[in-house]
Order: C-alpha cells, then structure tokens, then sequence
C-alpha cells in the first residue's frame, strides 16, 4: 500500500550553471497522486523533467544525485534514457497530440516503434483509450486527425498515449492549465482513477486542483522543497509559514 | 518574498470586528441580567433595551455568516484562512446562543419573587454570573488575540462554573424541600443556573475554536479518533 | 451611470462624427495603401510582359515535331528540341535524386541538433553556398571535374546538384523548426529514440511543406543556364551515354537566340515558353497540393505560438 516507487536522493539539478533545483529528497509512493506546487520558476517542471531524463535533452543541462525508479538508479551510466521514459510517461502543458497522425496512430505510434505486434495493437490502443475515458468519443473516427478533437479530447488523447506504453509512472505537466472547467474536471476525474494502476505526479498552479485529486503535496520555493506533506495536512495546517503564505495568496 | 495587498485580509478583519461587536452585546445583556437579579438596576427601559440588543445581535449573526458563505464561495480559502473562517462559523452560532440564553435569564429574573430565604444562594449567583461573564469577556480576546495560553484558561474556569452550579442547585434543592411556597422561584432559579452554565459551554467552545484555529488540533471529544483519509474520499 | 450615458444617444453623435484630425489620418491611410498598391502593380508588370512576350513569341513554333524531333541544321524550317527536353530531364532528375534526400538529410541535422558546433558551422557554409552565383559553381565544377573527366551530363547534375543542396537544406531546416518543441519531447518522453521520433513523427506532420521545398528548389535548378555551359555543355543529338555532353533546354534556348537563323531563334522561343510553363505547373501543382492536404497537417503550428 505505501510502498515507496520512486525515491530521489540529493538531486540538484541547473541550466548552464544556473541552479533551479537544490539537493532534494523525498520519496513517492506508489498508485498515488502526487501534487508539485510553487511559484513560476520554482523549479517544478525541471524536476518532472528529472524524473524521465528529459532534462538532459535541454543543452547545457547539468544533474546531480540519484533517482531511484522500482530501486533502480535511472542515472546510472549504463541505464538508457529511452528505456527510462517507457516506465515513466508524460503528459505535457499543451495538448500536443502528433500532427499528421491519426488517433488511432497518435496512440499507437509508441507501441508499434516498441515492436508490439499488429494483433494486439488494436487491443492495446483501445485499451488505452479506455482507460483515458477517450473511447466512447473516439471510436468511430480513430482514422480521422489527431489535432481535429477538441482541446480537452486532445488532452485525453495525450494521456491515452502516454498510458499506451504501460508506465509506472505518469508525469503531468500542468495538464488543465489550457483547458476549460468542463474538460478539467473530465480530466480531474482520470487522474483520480488512474492511481489504481500508476501513480501520477502532477504540476500544477491550480491550488483548488492540488488540494482536490492529489494525496500528497510538496512546494517547492526556488529550487528548494520547503514541504512535502498529505494533502490535508498542506492545505488545513501546513507546517512552514512559507507554504502557508504561498496556498493563501499571501506572496508569489 | 514579495508581499501582496490581499482583500481577504481586509475581509476577514470586517468579520471579526463583527463578532466583537456581538461579544460586546452579550457581554452587556448578561450583565444586565445580574443586575436585575442584584435589583441594582433603576432603569425603567431595560426590558426595551434587552430586547433592541437581542435583535441586533441576530441581525449580527446574519451578516457574518452571509460574509463568510460569500468568501467560502468567493475565496476557497485554504490553511489558515479557512480555519479562521470555520472557527467564525462556529464562534458566531455559540454568541447567537449566548445571547438568547443571557436574554432568556433577564426575562425570568424579572417574575422572580424575591425572599429573604433565597438572598444568600442569590449571592452565590452573583459570584457565578461574576465567573461567566469574565469566561465570555476572556474568550472574546483570545478569539481576537488567537491566544492559545488564554484559550487553555477558559477551559479550566469552565469546570469552577459547573461546581458553582451544582453547589446552587444543592441548595435550591434544600430550600424547596422546606419551604413549599418558593418552589415557584427555585424552579426558575435552578433553569436558571443551568441557562448560565450553557453560556459557559458556549465560551469554551469558542476558546476551543481559538487553539482549533491556532493549531489546527481539533481538541473537541479527542476520544474520538480521526477517521482515515479513505473515508474522505467516497 | 457615467458609462451608460456614454452609450446613450446623444453622445454616440459625438462619439461617431469625424474631427478635422480623423479625416486627416483616413485620407493619408488610403494615400499610403495606394502606394504600395502602386508599387506592387509596377512590380508585377514586367512578369506579365515576360509570360506575355514568352507566349506570344513561342506558341506558334510548339507542336507535336518540337517535342519529338531532333534540331535541324542552320538554316532548314523545322525541328524540335526533344533533345534538350531529355537532357533537362536527365540532369535535373539526376541532381534530384541525390540532391532531395541528401539536402533533407541535412536540414533535419541542421534543424534537430541546432545547438552542435558542426550544425552551426554547417550552417554558415549552407548559408554562403544559397547566395553563391550559380556561374561561381559552375567553374568550380568545371575546374573539379570536367578538367579531369571532360563534359558529361554528370558534371552538369554535379553543378545542379551543388545549387539544390543548399536550398533543400535551408528550407528542410525553416519547415522542421516550425514544429514546436514540446512535439518533440513527446516524441522522446514516450521512449522513442530520436532518430525514430524525427523520421516518424516529426517529419510525417511537415511532409507537404517538404514537398513544396522540393518542387521550389526543382523548378529554381530546371532554369539554370550558366552553370551547365561548362558542364553538360551541349549536344545537336540523343545522348548514348551519361558521361557525354547532354544538351539540356536553358543551355539550347541561350545557344539559338544567338545563332542569327530566324528558324533557330523560333526555337528558342518556343523552349523558353516550355521552360516557362514548366515551372508554373510545377508551382501550380504544389499549392494545390498544399490546399488539399494543408488543412490538418499545417494548422497545429500556425494555432500555437
């Protein structure tokens, strides 16, 4: 039940000697949601990035300290980054599903490159989009374009995409951020259901989300965890002044 | 960190000086209350000014919990702020019940017949009214002082009131048992002792707000456990 | 209160009437938009004058025997130009065999790993070699080349190739950096390797902005004349082989309008309007390409920042 997934050890993180994360720790449990709160600039994607070394892909990204994923260091020398990113999914700010790639190819694509066979691919892509909450919208126009859906279709598509791989882990990027109401909770509510099977780390802004779909929460503060606590605690009685006077709107 | 100017605050500020301004009428009708036990009070309108006071502190009533349902709507306050709202929620429910209690005394301290027999249990009810109305008065500037120390206080004074209290309705009891034709007053005085114990209650449970909203530990019935995050969530 | 009563009647009179200054800054609005109006149509005539004269010198020498027969000698009527159609074809479809995926190749390198030393470096030379004069390359393969080997339709591909390169590269690159960035990380956080994630994702969603690269840098290699003077050179026939001199329609056109038989400069004319024709089409044909398949491929990046 509480078992620990991911656990980051001293992990500082810096673009071209600008340090944006300084030696965190914590550890992530697994089928949980997790929430990463914190002004602009905090640092928060930088650390989802760290999580599927996606960081390094930026030039003159630098990394220090260990992330354990299932026990493993992913920063280990001989660990490819590719096969790190097939546990960890992501899903990124803007719906950005492949232009030019049907929904069902939008899906499919990281499947078929990973050498899954034709016979089950279409099970699989369903699959997927089931579990996005996706299908019933989708089903009887996979062949049409991925970018005709609607925002938050996209979105879910997105998700759909990243489940299709079978992570462990998803990161979301502050993934309602371009979205309405309606489509946000449609996408709340995945998330929620999503922890039976993977946890998802998220970012967000939105403290109202935070505090509504995750069960843990951490701030971070220009680079530095201030707390990482459940999420009741953090938004009835967080321990540190500074996090109190961040989720109250009391500086920023 | 950068500060910034934040309407909630001034919000907030307004609801509270509300609930003072209604502490500050209770305070006033409990002892005006005493005082007409005491016969001290030669005013000839203090019936219509008991009643004006008791409507207005309904009218305060309104008007803090219609802010506070607005900036739960408005703000979706979070940590403190919410617990601070909560705990004005609560707070201004337990001054409406002081008030009416406090109103209800100085209405059947009015038919009360007065004997020389009761004159020494009704001075034990001026040390006890003495007692309750510094409990209302303390709890009262905890709440806007958010002293935890003061708060912690209040719940030890609220066990000397219910001592007073027994210790009173001993003697009622005594007294009615002697003498047939004061059953009448020693009825209302007993309801009486009781009405002033339940505006006690209501202080403490506004000092238990204060370290609610101080600490954030809820320290009403702690026999009772927290139930599990899971419970929360279906 | 206030902003009803600006909305209300009375003030609209105002609000609505032209002062002196608005009526100032309407006409010098429409003095400005003329000009350039005007600009752009003195721009545009010498083109129409071009397709005009082109059209109206040539029309009467295309027929059926200009495309199939050989040129005859100096001074004889008829004839046709069939091998300098072929030897266009063959030079400019050798260039291009090479040159599309070889000057692709390099765009996606130019594009996708912007940030290496070698791409920037690589860039610069791209850069030199799009403003380079064609007739510079010529003489660089003539001096590399047909010094050694001779004339032959390969040194005249050579010299083409040399000018597509740079443009195919160049424009590869401009399309490829349209695709936003977070289309690539998607790419990659899904454990595609990035080669895959830019031959399978990236370019698939820009393919028909390729192709009007292609077309462009086609047509702009099918009209050069000065390189191919001292490469393919010329031929009055059929070519047997590659590594002889081809004739090649620019080349033939610049040959017979200054050849002084009446008979040869129809000819040429003729060429010159199946040169001209031939790119139009070829620009006709990719925007209707792009107007068929623009509508979901295209959008995605144009909606976006």
């Amino acid at each position: 039940m509480s078992d620990v997934l991911v656990k980051i050890r001293n992990l500082s993180a810096s673009f071209s000697s600008v340090t944006v994360l300084k030696n965190i720790n914590l550890e992530i449990p697994s089928r949980k949601v997790v929430a990463f709160i914190g002004p602009s600039g905090c640092g928060k994607s930088t650390f989802l990035r760290c999580l599927n070394r996606m960081h390094e892909e930026v030039p003159g990204a630098d990394i220090q300290g260990q992330i354990f994923l299932e026990g493993q260091n992913i920063y280990e020398k001989h660990i490819d980054p590719v096969l790190v990113r097939r546990k960890v999914g992501m899903v990124f700010q803007k719906p950005n599903p492949f232009p030019g790639l049907s929904i069902f190819d939008n899906v499919a694509v990281g499947l078929k490159l990973m050498g899954v066979k034709k016979r089950v691919l279409y099970e699989r892509v369903e699959d997927s989009l089931k579990q996005a909450a996706l299908w019933g919208e989708v089903k009887n126009i996979l062949k049409r374009q991925g970018t005709s859906l609607s925002g938050g279709q996209q979105q879910r598509l997105c998700i759909a995409r990243a489940l299709a791989i079978n992570p462990s882990v998803v990161l979301m990027d502050e993934p309602t951020s371009a979205l309405d109401p309606i489509s946000t909770a449609r996408i709340e509510n995945l998330i929620r259901r999503l922890k039976e099977k993977v946890t998802v780390i998220i970012v967000t802004h939105n403290m109202q989300q935070a505090s509504r779909i995750s069960d843990k929460t951490a701030f971070l503060l220009s680079g530095e965890l201030v707390e990482y606590e459940k999420t009741s605690k953090i938004f009835t009685n967080p321990s540190e002044v500074r996090t109190e006077s961040y989720i109250t709107g009391r500086f920023g | 960190m950068r500060k910034i100017q934040n309407k909630l605050d001034e919000r907030l500020n307004y609801i509270r000086s509300l609930i003072l301004d209604m502490g500050g009428f209770v305070e006033k009708t409990i002892a005006s209350a005493c005082d007409l036990l005491l016969d001290k009070n030669p005013n000839p309108n203090i019936m219509h000014e008991l009643k004006m006071r008791e409507e207005e502190i309904n009218t305060l009533q309104l008007r803090v919990s219609r802010v506070c349902f607005k900036i739960l709507a408005r703000e979706s306050p979070v940590a403190g702020d919410l617990r601070l709202i909560l705990a004005i929620v609560n707070a201004n429910t337990d001054l409406e019940r002081m008030g009416d209690l406090a109103f209800n005394i100085a209405m059947k301290v009015e038919s009360i017949e007065k004997d020389p027999i009761l004159d020494e249990i009704i001075h034990m009810y001026e040390s006890m009214f003495a007692q309750v109305s510094k409990m209302v008065h303390s709890s009262l500037d905890a709440f806007v002082a958010e002293d935890e120390r003061l708060s912690r206080k209040i719940l030890i004074q609220d066990d000397n009131v219910d001592q007073i209290r027994d210790k009173v309705r001993k003697g009622l009891e005594d007294i009615t048992l002697s003498h047939n034709r004061l059953i009448k007053p020693c009825i209302d005085l007993i309801i009486m002792a009781g009405e002033l114990e339940r505006i006690a209650d209501h202080a403490t449970n506004i000092a238990e707000e204060v370290i609610f909203l101080k600490t954030g530990d809820d320290i009403r019935h702690q026999d009772i456990p927290d139930q599990p995050e899971e419970e929360y969530k279906k | 209160m206030s902003s009803e009563k600006e909305l209300s009647l009375d003030n609209g009179a105002v609000i609505y009437s032209y002062s002196l200054r608005d009526r100032w800054r309407k006409w010098c609005n429409y003095f400005m938009l003329g000009c350039l109006f005007l600009l752009s149509l003195i721009a545009a005539i010498p083109f129409l004058f071009i397709v005009y004269y082109v059209l109206a010198k040539g029309i009467s020498s295309v027929n059926w025997d200009f495309f199939t027969q050989l040129p005859k000698p100096p001074g004889e009527e008829g004839g046709g130009m069939s091998n300098a159609l072929i030897g266009s074809l063959v030079v400019v479809g050798m260039a291009s065999l090479v040159g599309i995926p070889w000057g692709m190749g390099m765009g996606v390198y130019l594009s996708e790993y912007r940030a290496t030393r070698t791409a920037k470096a690589l860039r610069f030379v791209v850069d030199l070699l799009i403003s380079a004069p064609s007739i510079v390359i010529g003489i660089f393969i003539y001096g590399f080349i047909v010094v050694r080997y001779g004339f032959s339709s390969y040194a005249g591909s050579a010299a083409l190739l040399l000018i597509m390169l740079p443009v195919v590269a160049k424009g590869t690159e401009e399309i490829l950096k349209m695709v936003p960035n977070h289309i690539r990380e998607a790419g990659l956080a899904l454990g595609i390797p990035r080669w895959k994630v830019i031959v399978r994702i990236i370019i698939p969603s820009v393919l028909s902005m390729c192709v009007t690269v292609i077309m462009l840098a086609i047509a702009r290699i099918a009209g050069e004349t000065a390189p191919l003077l001292f490469t393919a050179l010329g031929n009055q026939y059929h070519i047997r082989d590659l590594s002889e001199p081809i004739a090649t329609l620019p080349v033939q056109i610049y040959e017979f309008s200054k050849s002084g038989f009446e008979q040869m400069e129809k000819q040429a004319w003729a060429g010159a309007m199946v040169l001209v024709l031939f790119v139009f089409f070829i620009n006709f044909f990719t925007r209707m390409f792009l107007f068929f398949y623009k509508k979901d491929k295209i959008k995605p990046f144009q909606k976006g920042k």
